[in-house]
């Protein structure tokens, strides 16, 4: 059976029976919903099958004469992205079908474009030529327009969905520019010949071709500073729609980048590496700072989504490194880190998107300052919130915690690069990769403790009920996934062993274990093994259960009281006593006044004298430096020559004519001047 | 020119023609009431008209005699008429205050002629009689064009426009002794259909803004 052309013809079917059924919302959510489902399923099943070795079934339909075939087959490597996207776009259809009853009103619009962006982003892996991948990625781009600008009716969103789409064709065009440069270096538009073609380019046209891959997939990657659209996108879309932009739609930028640096390319000098490494660290950091004072909780997701791109970022730019100084078992296992963390970061973003969707339905506030107390009324969106959390901290035993390892063992074998500078950068990242993963830490702890804990601060939080099943099995999917992926490193690092020998068109001498010492000839500097340290949680939690019901059969059954929290001998706890978000993150802000550049406003207003104020209002926000420093003032001259371009728009009749007129006289000067030749 | 050369009278009178279809221009140009502009305007049809059939009778051609006759009915009688009947409702007589003045729409108009005859020079080596008659379409429409930037009032561009058309009819006389039939004939019908549908827009234009200056249309833009 065709699995590929079955999933195309599932996601067509999904659209139509969402304009379909429009009228009857349940029905259009169950159909829509279930037939991207199961489309994503096939997907998925085909791209491990082809992880495992199965050759894949093809897809090809004859395109016009010009130009290529639309020709789809997966790769190890193609599938290796197609296996995560198709497995989050399996939980988001899933969990759609409850939750996206908040968009009721626009379903046909919302399952039609949900549905065809699904198929745009889930065949870019498998195109086999550079016609089929422009092809999906526009059809990917322009499809989440239409689901980032869901709410037209909302300024907001018609903002957010404008600034997505200038940004993201902007990119596009640096990745149409790239194809067409490798089309005329390999003359034929088929990925087999950039392939043979790419390589045998002269340094100088390798090294522009480069630097469009790198904009052109960065934007869409969301790479500072080009991350922009990011923190705008995100939050308006619905939130199974955020899950896949965020968790999914990044990583063909990823994809996009590594395709055309390993594979078209062969790899390059080494500033390439050094340039990417750079990128990377300034964007986990950029990212990171950013997530941590926000209150938006799709938001603060957003930004940590950029921050998650910078640590992939940093194992592919460190394999680069390794590669251009001939150090290949460590490029591998840069590479895998990337690989790695590019599967997980799909899999807890995903989680954590769609937990704060559940919460966001039930609360009806993205402001986490608004929420609280919602685990005693959500215990299992908590749960999974939570599993969530853990992931993106890199915490054992959850699947962060493995490649964000594999990414440190990685940058700190730069110790074995041959020249100062690069040991000294590949160190700063590992630096930053520390820097940042406590900051993330930081960051989910107030997320979660501000959004889950304590008492409800308004009344849709206090009404708050559990989600629907649909939503939660969604969620547990999405959680099983990133503990499964924690536990078993090894199966998933066989897993990627393909995907990168057909990156590299050849075998690869990989480490015999990539979780132990990267290096045993350097010296031994790093071991863990995760399957240990849950060994010694596992003994150390069967431990306390052994001591505790040791203490139970010396003292007796335990009586279980309920009582409040001790006040400090105040007569009750109310919401506006608790710790809020902004005091939470208040010691960064002031850590990290440089990047921040806060402004803080208090104003009194007192009665009689300054020690009696009536009400005291305190205001704070915080200077957003890339948008105002380095967007704003070429944005500013754009608008002023267009501006002075727009007195030529005199809006009188007399006006254009003339210009008509005086067009006419000079291309009658301009035949007189050249006399008819 | 064909090979049967025309009697020398005949001749002679199409080049008497065409210089009054330039005098008429220039008038047009010149001239401050909206009636004598229209007058003008039947004068310089009706001149071209008759340059027509003259062309048409010897040799005797059959369309370009019955081009001749529609364009006299039609672009000679008919819309000047109409023009006449718009004018008397909106009882507007004078081009009041124009873009250009006068003597300075007039020096243009002589540089344009100027302009027009000296990039068809060239040509009056091979064909004389095409390339003087381009010479003088080029010129009647550089004049329409030329009328309608520098007047205000709605009817004075519609009759540069008008006079446009007229260059575009020499053209076509002079390449190939008129457009197939039903092309020089869909043309004359657009150009009446064009007219009334003008011509309500002027009825509009002054019903909204109480003036058919074209000045006051200035707030559709970006």
């Amino acid at each position: 059976m065709n699995f590929i052309l079955a999933a195309a013809f599932l996601f067509v079917l999904g659209a139509a029976a969402g304009i379909a059924l429009g009228r009857w919302p349940a029905a259009a959510r169950l159909a829509g919903y279930g037939s991207a489902a199961l489309a994503s399923l096939s997907l998925l099943l085909e791209s491990l099958a082809c992880l495992l070795g199965g050759a894949s079934s093809s897809l090809i339909l004859p395109g016009t004469a010009a130009l290529a075939d639309f020709s789809f087959r997966l790769t190890p490597f193609g599938a290796l992205f197609c296996a995560p996207i198709s497995a989050l776009g399996f939980a988001a259809s899933v969990y759609a079908v409850g939750y996206a009853e908040e968009h009721d009103d626009k379903v046909s619009r919302l399952v039609a474009f949900y549905n065809l962006f699904l198929l745009g982003m889930s065949f870019l892996p498998a195109a086999q030529n550079a016609f089929s991948f422009l092809l999906c990625w526009e059809w990917m781009t322009v499809a989440s327009f239409f689901l980032v600008a869901l709410d037209h009716e909302k300024s907001e969103s018609r903002r957010a969905g404008y600034i997505y789409f200038v940004m993201s064709q902007a990119g596009a065009a640096f990745v149409f520019a790239l194809f067409f440069l490798l089309r005329a270096a390999a003359g034929s538009w088929e990925f087999e010949a950039f392939k043979a073609a790419g390589p045998l380019l002269p340094a100088g046209a390798k090294n522009a071709l480069f630097l469009l891959a790198l904009i052109g997939f960065g934007t869409k990657a969301g790479m500072a500073p080009l991350h922009l659209w990011l923190p705008y996108a995100h939050p308006a879309a619905p939130s199974h729609v955020s899950a896949l932009m965020s968790g999914a739609m990044i990583k063909t930028g990823i994809y996009g980048l590594l395709l055309t640096i390993f594979s078209f390319l062969g790899g390059g000098p080494w500033w390439w590496g050094a340039v990417l490494l750079a990128a990377a660290a300034a964007t986990s950091l950029i990212g990171v700072a950013y997530a941590l004072i926000e209150n938006d909780i799709k938001r603060l997701l957003a930004y940590c989504s950029v921050e998650n791109i910078g640590v992939i970022l940093m194992g592919v730019g460190a394999g680069m490194l390794f590669r251009a100084f001939g150090r290949e078992e460590l490029a591998l296992l840069s590479l895998s880190a990337a690989l790695y963390h590019t599967v997980n970061h799909a899999l807890f973003k995903g989680l954590l998107f769609l937990s704060a969707g559940s919460v966001l339905k039930a609360a009806h506030t993205r402001n986490i300052e608004e929420m609280g107390g919602l685990i005693k009324r959500m215990p299992l969106t908590a749960l999974c919130f939570l599993i969530g959390s853990m992931s993106i901290s890199a915490l054992p035993p959850f699947n962060g915690f493995v490649s964000e390892w594999l990414t440190f063992q990685a940058l700190l074998s730069g110790f074995n690069l041959p020249t100062m500078s690069t040991r000294i950068l590949s160190l700063l990242a590992a630096a930053a990769l520390a820097l940042t993963s406590g900051l993330a830490a930081a960051c989910f702890v107030k997320a979660f403790g501000v959004a889950f804990l304590a008492l409800p601060r308004i009344d849709n939080a206090r009404r708050a009920v559990e989600a629907s099943v649909w939503e939660l099995s969604a969620m547990g999917i999405l959680a099983l996934g990133c503990l499964g992926l924690g536990l078993f490193p090894g199966v998933v690092l066989g897993l990627l062993k393909p995907a990168i020998e057909s990156l590299n068109s050849g075998p690869a001498a990989f480490l015999p274990n990539p979780l132990l010492a990267p290096s045993a000839a350097d010296g031994p500097y790093g071991q863990a093994l995760p399957a240990a340290l849950v060994a010694l949680a596992a003994s150390a939690a069967a431990a306390a259960a052994a001591a505790a019901a040791a203490a139970r059969w010396i003292g007796g059954p335990a009586r279980a009281r309920r009582v409040p929290t001790w006040a400090c001998g105040l007569p009750e706890l109310t919401p506006r006593m608790e710790y809020t978000a902004t005091a939470f993150s208040k010691p960064f802000r002031l850590l990290f006044s440089f990047i921040y550049r806060p402004l803080r406003e208090v104003s009194q207003e007192c009665v009689s004298s300054p020690y009696f104020p009536r009400n005291i209002r305190y205001s704070s926000k915080i200077t957003y430096l890339i948008r105002e420093k380095l967007y704003r003032p070429p944005l500013r001259l754009f608008l002023k020559v267009s501006h002075m371009a727009r007195r030529l728009q005199a809006g009188s009749v007399n006006v254009y004519l003339g210009y008509l007129s005086a067009a006419v006289t000079a291309l009658l000067l301009l035949s007189l001047w050249g006399g008819w030749r | 020119m064909s090979a049967a050369a025309p009697p020398f009278w005949m001749s002679q009178a199409v080049t008497f023609l065409s210089a009054m279809a330039l005098v008429s221009a220039f008038g047009i140009l010149s001239l401050r009431t909206l009636p004598l502009c229209i007058r003008a305007y039947a004068v310089q049809s009706l001149v071209l008209g008759l340059a027509a059939f003259l062309l048409a009778i010897h040799p005797v051609r059959a369309h370009v005699l019955g081009i001749a006759a529609v364009a006299i009915l039609v672009k000679g009688l008919a819309i000047p008429w109409f023009l006449f009947k718009i004018i008397e409702d909106v009882s507007i007589k004078r081009e009041t205050e124009p873009f250009v003045s006068y003597p300075f729409s007039m020096l243009g108009g002589v540089g344009l002629t100027l302009l027009s005859y000296a990039v068809m020079e060239p040509l009056s080596g091979s064909d004389p009689f095409a390339a003087r008659g381009f010479a003088l379409a080029l010129t009647l429409m550089q004049l329409g064009l030329w009328l309608m930037v520098g007047r205000k009032k709605a009817v004075t561009q519609v009759v540069g426009l008008l006079v446009v058309e007229n260059g575009l009819f020499v053209a076509a006389l002079s390449v190939s002794f008129g457009m197939p039939m039903i092309v020089e004939l869909g043309l004359i019908f657009d150009l009446l259909v064009a007219v009334v549908v003008m011509g309500l827009l002027v009825f509009r234009i002054q019903s909204t803004y109480a003036s058919i200056n074209t000045e006051r249309l200035s707030r559709l833009k970006g």
